[in-house]
């Protein structure tokens, strides 16, 4: 699937497009813009891996810092986050190499919070000017989706037929019926038949390990082939510390680790796509005396409201073999709770889904949860981990100045500073997070489950670069490009003004389709004033 | 549990030349180390002592992890967050390790080691509410261990890699057929 180094296009010299990482959001970028006719390099920290000869059914194997960024990251509030497997990355394809491949849109009412609810703060965008977008890139990934979608804004049909219903996803639909709610099997980016070369969805499971059988559209295995295809070239294992600027304040030249060595790499537009961690620290740490707070940083918004999904989970036990790890992790869905309930106490909504876990995360999770199962009854919980099954929630966290991304004291090994997340879950959340825990208890109860345990985390990372159309509050406008400087862009989650209560990967990928015909439209022109 | 060297092998059989061997390795170099590389020999007893409590194990499941412990230290495994003020992996371990033995010197006049079963029962418990990060990182550590072992998949039921055959049976009844195919699989 992946062409081969030798046959890839090779840049000496300044190029039109320096991409800086190559996950939902840059790959995506690279495809686009090398597509249109554009030179593009792409710079990954992470490695270049084949599916079928670098990754392995095994949990263990695959932790061995291939797919995640395991970097030293500083945490703190008061409740400091856990940075792993389930919110970031590091390989060519980023997150989306190890990511659960659900594919759900935010909803029209994400877009706009502040008018229709007063809360938090409206998207640049609306739903409707991202539509086609998202369109576009479910095309693109032939996501696999139920023929009706039972909730707002797109009802379907998907471009292949949904994901066959596993034995956890009956269990778990029965018990929301009984409950008065809606199961439906979450829409992937998983091919169910042959495309491009790539075999069907085996139902190894092993999704969140690395997908051996190349059927999970990883950006890996779509966008990063098809971007080199059409001359793009990517240079894995090389890592960006800098971005330099020239004296008319634009931004020149990308500054990175090329297997140790200092390289520079200058391009006309430079578009950092490092996710919400790793963006803000490279903005911070390219600060000169022309920017001294930093790049794209007049707003003083690098860094600021970090935000997570609510990642709880509940399991629960039942008295026949549900052999949970089969097929993909996320099962059947509901989002009947999506939208602020007056009667809750708390706004805004969340997602459920069925989940699966492997030994080594449900174990380690659950422990970490729950510290009190040890000895007899963790070995209780071991001797039935096949009759266990989750059902989780992805809740929206809304955005809050105080949680955010820093520069730490603590050196990286190339002598540039880490970045420090400092995190406190607010009362709303909370709120949610018990409520929710509660229905998914209840529902499992309904199905027949017993010996329930709660999980509580969290999930994903976005936001710290906002967009918007006022320079003073925000870091990027509407099309991802900086305030502050009009040839650097950053497009990746740390663009949401808002994270609604969906899985992002989908709409990060739609954003950067749009930026890349942005681009492709205006080449390096000034933009105008933002409407 | 009732699994012999010939039936862990012919449930190997599944799957593909690699993983296997990267299993086999694994079995060989991860958990059994000749030589302990980050815990001192008393240490190293401390530790089993704890572990033994903490996810005892069936004299067959035969699992050493002290050793994986010993190679896991200071690896990230996957996370690289460290939260402010900790200490570094290898010097928690260390001080928790000792404030174990501490505990066990104070309460009881008596090393963690020597105690009767219930005695350390009551350290760990206490750990668990005193010290719950050390507690949380001793236990879930030594967990990614014994999770990662094939003999523990067998007690759990965890078929391991589904490489290369895929699993097919997805729905309830051929769950069911599917397990009296693995004679061995539930008769632990």
């Amino acid at each position: 699937m992946k062409p081969g180094k030798d046959q890839m296009k090779r840049y000496k010299g300044p190029v039109q497009v320096c991409i800086i990482g190559s996950g939902a959001g840059g790959a995506v970028l690279a495809r686009e813009l090398a597509h249109a006719g554009l030179s593009v390099v792409v710079i990954e920290a992470g490695p270049w891996l084949h599916t079928q000869e670098d990754f392995y059914n095994d949990e263990l194997k695959m932790l061995d810092g291939r797919l995640d960024w395991d970097d030293l990251r500083i945490t703190g509030g008061k409740d400091p986050l856990e940075l792993g497997r389930v919110n970031t990355g590091r390989a060519v394809g980023g997150t989306t190499v190890h990511y659960t491949a659900v594919t759900l849109r935010l909803h029209e009412e994400d877009f706009e919070l502040k008018t229709r609810e007063g809360i938090a703060r409206d998207w640049p965008v609306k739903y409707k000017e991202l539509e086609p977008y998202y369109g576009k890139v479910e095309k693109y990934l032939a996501v696999s989706g139920p023929l009706h979608f039972p909730w707002p804004p797109f009802h379907g049909p998907y471009p292949h037929p949904e994901i066959p219903w596993s034995a956890r996803d009956y269990k778990i639909a029965e018990g929301m019926v009984k409950l008065g709610l809606t199961p439906a099997k979450a829409p992937h980016a998983i091919i169910m038949g042959s495309k491009d070369g790539r075999s069907p969805c085996m139902m190894y499971g092993f999704c969140v390990h690395g997908c051996k059988s190349d059927a999970k559209s990883s950006a890996l295995v779509t966008y990063i082939p098809d971007a080199v295809r059409n001359g793009a070239e990517i240079r894995d294992e090389c890592f960006a510390v800098k971005i330099n600027t020239d004296k008319n304040g634009l931004a020149r030249s990308v500054a990175y680790y090329d297997k140790g060595i200092l390289t520079e790499q200058e391009a006309e537009i430079i578009i950092v796509s490092c996710y919400a961690v790793e963006s803000p620290r490279l903005l911070l740490n390219s600060a000169s005396p022309g920017f001294p707070d930093g790049l794209a940083n007049s707003s003083g918004m690098v860094g600021k409201n970090l935000m997570v999904h609510l990642g709880d989970n509940v399991i629960a036990r039942f008295d026949t073999v549900l052999d949970n790890w089969v097929t993909p992790p996320v099962g059947i869905m509901n989002q009947d709770r999506y939208s602020t309930d007056p009667e809750s106490g708390f706004v805004r909504g969340y997602t459920l889904e069925a989940y699966n876990m492997f030994p080594i995360e449900f174990f380690t999770t659950l422990v970490t949860a729950n510290p009190h199962l040890w000895g007899p009854s963790l070995m209780d919980v071991i001797d039935h981990y096949a009759c266990y099954t989750m059902l989780g929630n992805v809740g929206e966290v809304l955005p809050n100045e105080e949680n955010r991304v820093t520069l730490a004291q603590e050196k990286d090994r190339y002598g540039v500073p880490v970045a420090k997340v400092t995190f406190s879950m607010d009362e709303n959340s909370k709120k949610m997070s018990k409520e929710s825990m509660d229905l998914c208890a209840e529902i499992l109860e309904a199905a027949g489950g017993r010996h329930i345990e709660r999980i509580p985390g969290t999930i994903h990372l976005l936001g710290t670069c906002r967009m918007g159309d006022d320079p003073r509050t925000s870091v990027v406008d509407r099309w991802c490009r900086s305030h502050d400087i009009p040839n650097l862009f950053v497009c990746d989650g740390s663009v949401f003004v808002t994270g609604g209560a969906v899985n992002p990967s989908l709409t990060i990928q739609a954003l950067a389709t749009r930026t890349a015909e942005h681009i492709i439209k205006h080449g390096k022109k000034k933009p105008n004033k933002p409407l | 549990m009732r699994l012999s060297r010939d039936e862990l092998k012919g449930y190997m059989k599944n799957w593909d030349a690699e993983t296997r061997d990267m299993l086999l390795e694994r079995m060989e170099k991860s958990f059994r180390r000749a030589e302990l590389e980050h815990f001192s020999k008393h240490e190293a007893i401390i530790l089993q002592a704890a572990l033994d409590r903490l996810i005892p194990r069936h004299e067959t499941e035969n699992i050493d992890l002290v050793g994986f412990l010993d190679w896991a230290v200071g690896k990230p495994l996957g996370r690289g967050d460290r939260e402010e003020g900790m200490p570094a992996e290898e010097e928690f371990f260390h001080l928790g390790i000792r404030g174990t033995e501490e505990t066990s010197l104070k309460k009881f006049n008596r090393s963690f080691a020597e105690l009767t079963p219930e005695e350390q029962d009551s350290i760990l418990s206490d750990i668990q509410q005193g010290n719950t990060k050390f507690f949380i990182k001793l236990l879930s550590k030594a967990l990614i261990g014994y999770c990662a072992h094939p003999l523990a998949w067998m007690r759990m039921g965890f078929p391991g890699p589904a490489y290369p055959e895929g699993y097919v049976w997805i729905e309830q009844m051929q769950i069911l057929q599917r397990r009296k195919h693995f004679p061995g699989w539930k008769t632990f």
